[in-house]
């Protein structure tokens, strides 16, 4: 077992509205390994931006985080004051955006937007923050590093952009990268690209990566361990392989039945029925029942406990031990 | 950028021509001056005579081109009412005019850029609050009432200030502050909005997951995307502080290009008039140029569309 | 019915939206019921009672509740009056600025190319001239100082921010796929401009027009103080300030009143205009 990197603990993020307190996320759990690549999955809206955000510790008023603990490399960062959580945003742990457009800032060149991470963290001068600079875009695969380091945003490309992107979060080595839907804005071969130059990074870096997706076919590419979020909660963890191979909870389930696969033929694609229910207006017990076709009464009261079975992680009242005696599902 | 600007350039040569078509009819509706520049006991053929050296007896367009030629030749003609050139006169009075328009311009953006971040900074907070009452006070307030009352207030109740006139700084406190007042209300909305808007962008969020400070992510990255509408605004401002003055200058009797074309219009003193009215407007053209001048530098993007 | 409903319900979340309405719904008010609501003739002297105190001053009585000016007449009733130029001035001003302003900038935004040219041109020329200064030389120039004129030369110096502002906006609309559509489809321009165009442009227009009401009004009142605007025996706000200028040290109030009456109606209009254009055009930013 490799060495545990992050640990989040009971991370909640909640909204104060005029219509009172909104809970947004709600008892996320996780652990990422060092060099892991781990996958949050989920529709949008579901929480998984803002759980990776509030690692950053750059949820925006009026949101709240809360935790038990947000441990990273060793150290508890879920109350540190903003000015040391600075220290380590870009440095030991930095994010990359979904929107390669506008993440980048368009009166400045990306020189100068490279140039700042190593002169903030690293007390590079000018001209040895440009040569880093430089070197950053190169190993990112840009093929003419000294032209775009002079460059605008503008004038680049969305992939281009997005490398520049990895480049400026990867300048400090991090040990953890977030990812937020980095290729869902992205060209499908360009998607590829970008998807393999990260794979390459980890290898070389040994940077460990929260990988954010809707996209099941992303996760089967990249990750080694998937958490599934539903309105705010995760629902189901496991290895990349026993969740394809045999998804519990039922969203899962209904998630990997509504992509594509080879062969499939002329099949109607299943969907899952129904909408997530707004976080204003959240059901009570399972928050997935309304949608669930093996809903029961049960379901609609309780709320379902997390699980353990076989290493996994699962959030639904059919694999609890006293459900199981009552003619639950077997593992 | 550079065919950007000239494109800018270019278009101010239509401008000049029908800017001068507009104040030369107004010069033409306003009649036949001379009348008002001999002496009452003067007789027909005086008056003929008159008219034909000034050229007033030919049609309206020759007089057009005529008039043309002679700006052209940076000829404005003679005030009758100061006797003397027209031009020198709106040189005379253009430091006092600048002297107002920037000392009370800079007071305006510094409080105006100042208040506007902070607003945006905490917004919904009380202070906030306090931010846009002033801003929409100073909006709602009629200059000429605020003059007036700084006037009750500062000279002659508390007799800090003098009343009116020019020449000490003291002089220059009242109708500056009257101006600023005004303007910075102006100012301030835009910043806050276009702060609060910027604020939320994505490379907002960039800048701060890179770890950068917050003052850096505030001053660098958001408010160099604040600068373009906030330009826009400055530039304009300077013609109504410069010869839209006219009122302020006025009531603190400030000997500026406002007041001087004030009192050149009630007296239908129309060569002083179309001077000042040209300076202004050349000004105004100029502040414009000077903020395209600018969008360029601040927004490399313009290159590219 | 149901859109009124709406209205409102979107007014009162507002408070000062809310307190824009009702100030401008009581000005009108004030304007209408003029003749009833004053209690005096608003231009009789009364040479017994000049620059008599509000009623709450010593020397004051309630019989002239703001006091009088220095001829004796009685300034409340004159300051009700007032609200009748104000808003004749403000409302006809924007009505035709904003008329002229639209066309133009339909035109030019629409078919572009040497008619576009010729009137920015135009526009800019009129923009190079401080608004105020254009105003007061004209007219001063033309030697006439009715409503008619005043609205004229208001307009006259208004319409330019219309013109771009419809101008921009349609070169916006102009690109979107709807448009475009609809141009393929074989639609006439005046189809176009009437149906794709101008629903599209009617919300900045409103929020423009609302704000302008209160920029004329200002407008007025400096050019009546200056003299040159509203004459005598019409009473205007910024007339009545002119003539309590020269009181100022001794008399008070003869200029606060209708000093405080202008701030308050461009307060509640601005109010009402910024309430417009969070609720019809959030992306506008107050240019």
């Amino acid at each position: 077992m490799k060495q545990t990197l992050l640990k989040v603990e009971n991370l909640e993020v909640k909204f104060k509205t005029l219509e009172g307190m909104q809970t947004a996320v709600q008892g996320v759990s996780f652990d990422v390994a060092q060099g892991e690549v781990f996958c949050l999955v989920g529709e949008s809206g579901c929480g998984k931006s803002l759980t990776s955000l509030s690692i950053m510790g750059l949820v925006e008023k009026p949101g709240i985080v809360e935790a038990d603990a947000i441990v990273l490399d060793g150290q508890d960062i879920s109350h540190l004051k903003e000015e040391k959580l600075r220290e380590l945003r870009g440095n030991k742990m930095s994010m990359i955006f979904q929107e390669p457009l506008t993440s980048l800032n368009p009166l400045f060149t990306v020189g100068n937007q490279m140039d700042e991470v190593f002169r903030l963290h690293q007390k590079a001068n000018r001209a040895k923050a440009k040569q880093m600079s430089v070197e950053m875009l190169r190993f990112v695969g840009i093929p003419d590093p000294e032209d775009v380091y002079k460059r605008y945003p503008a004038a680049l490309s969305g992939g281009m952009r997005q490398r520049v992107m990895i480049a400026m979060a990867l300048s400090c080595r991090p040990k953890l990268l977030i990812a937020d839907e980095p290729t869902t804005a992205l060209d499908v071969t360009i998607q590829k690209q970008i998807l393999k130059l990260m794979k390459d990074l980890r290898r070389e870096l040994g940077t460990s990566i929260i990988f954010i997706t809707h996209d099941l076919g992303v996760v089967a590419e990249m990750a080694d361990r998937v958490a599934v979020m539903y309105a705010g909660q995760i629902v189901e963890q496991a290895s990349v392989y026993d969740l394809f191979q045999k998804p519990l909870h039922p969203y899962t389930e209904g998630l990997i039945n509504s992509t594509i696969r080879l062969g499939d033929g002329r099949r109607r694609l299943p969907t899952i029925a129904g909408t997530v229910p707004p976080i204003s207006k959240m059901v009570s017990g399972c928050r997935f029942h309304p949608r669930c076709p093996y809903a029961t009464p049960a379901c609609r009261e309780n709320a379902p406990p997390v699980i353990e079975i076989q290493g996994r992680m699962v959030r639904c009242i059919r694999y609890a031990k006293e459900h199981k005696q009552e003619g639950g599902v077997h593992v | 950028m550079g065919r950007y600007l000239l494109k800018r350039v270019v278009q101010i040569i239509p401008v000049l021509l029908i800017l001068t078509l507009i104040i030369f009819c107004l010069v033409y509706v306003a009649g036949d001056p001379v009348a008002l520049m001999l002496p009452p006991e003067a007789g027909e053929q005086a008056k003929a005579a008159l008219r034909e050296a000034l050229g007033l007896d030919k049609p309206f367009y020759e007089q057009f081109f005529i008039y043309i030629g002679n700006l052209l030749r940076g000829d404005f003609g003679t005030s009758y009412q100061y006797n003397q050139d027209a031009l020198s006169l709106v040189l005379e009075r253009m430091p006092y005019s600048l002297q107002l328009a920037g000392v009370s311009l800079a007071c305006s953006v510094v409080v105006g850029i100042v208040l506007g971040v902070a607003a945006a900074h905490f917004r919904n907070s009380p202070f906030d609050l306090l931010v846009n009452g002033f801003a929409a006070l100073g909006q709602a307030l009629p200059g000429f009432w605020v003059a007036i009352m700084l006037i009750l207030l500062f000279a002659v109740k508390l007799q800090l200030l003098p009343v009116s006139g020019s020449g000490t700084w003291q002089n220059l406190v009242l109708p500056a502050a009257t101006l600023t007042l005004v303007t910075s209300a102006k100012i301030i909305p835009l910043v806050r909005s276009n702060m609060i808007e910027v604020m939320q962008q994505d490379y907002i969020r960039t800048a701060r997951s890179k770890g950068l400070r917050g003052s850096t992510v505030v001053f660098k990255h958001a408010f160099k995307n604040t600068l373009v509408p906030v330009i826009t605004i400055i530039a304009m401002q300077l013609p109504t502080l410069i010869g839209g003055a006219l009122i302020t200058e006025t009531i603190f009797a400030w000997p500026g290009l406002g007041m001087l074309i004030y009192r050149g219009v009630a007296n239908l003193d129309m060569t002083v008039v179309q001077a000042g009215v040209m300076a202004v407007a050349l000004i105004t053209i100029v502040a414009n140029l000077i903020s395209d001048i600018a969008y360029c530098i601040i927004d490399p993007t313009i290159k590219y569309q | 019915m149901k859109q009124i409903k709406r209205f409102f319900k979107l007014l009162l979340r507002s408070s000062t939206g809310t307190a824009g309405m009702v100030i401008v719904i009581l000005i009108c008010l004030c304007a209408v019921f003029a003749g009833q609501l004053a209690p005096h003739d608003p231009n009789a002297m009364d040479l017994t009672n000049m620059t008599k105190p509000p009623a709450w001053m010593e020397g004051g009585d309630w019989s002239h509740v703001l006091g009088t000016d220095n001829l004796g007449r009685d300034i409340l009733s004159r300051m009700l009056y007032g609200s009748q130029i104000s808003l004749v001035v403000g409302i006809l001003a924007t009505l035709t600025s904003g008329a002229v302003g639209m066309v133009l900038g339909l035109v030019s935004g629409y078919y572009g190319g040497v008619t576009d040219h010729v009137i920015m041109r135009v526009a800019d020329a009129f923009y190079a001239i401080p608004g105020i200064l254009l105003a007061l030389v004209t007219l001063m120039v033309f030697k006439s100082s009715g409503i008619v004129t005043l609205v004229l030369v208001i307009a006259a110096i208004s319409w330019v921010q219309y013109a771009r502002l419809i101008r921009s906006e349609v070169l916006r609309l102009k690109g979107k796929e709807f448009v475009k559509a609809s141009k393929t489809l074989g639609a006439s321009s005046g189809y176009i401009i009437f149906h794709h165009i101008l629903p599209n442009v009617w919300p900045s227009f409103i929020v423009v027009s609302t704000m302008s009401v209160a920029g004329s009004i200002i407008t007025e009142a400096s050019l009546s103080f200056l003299g040159v605007g509203i004459q005598a025996p019409l009473i205007s706000w910024g007339g009545m300030l002119s003539d309590g200028r020269v009181l100022l040290a001794t008399h008070w109030w003869v200029a606060t009143f209708p000093g405080i009456m202008i701030t308050v109606a461009i307060l509640g209009i601005t109010f009402l205009g910024n309430w417009l254009r969070d609720v019809l055009d959030p992306h506008n930013k107050g240019l």
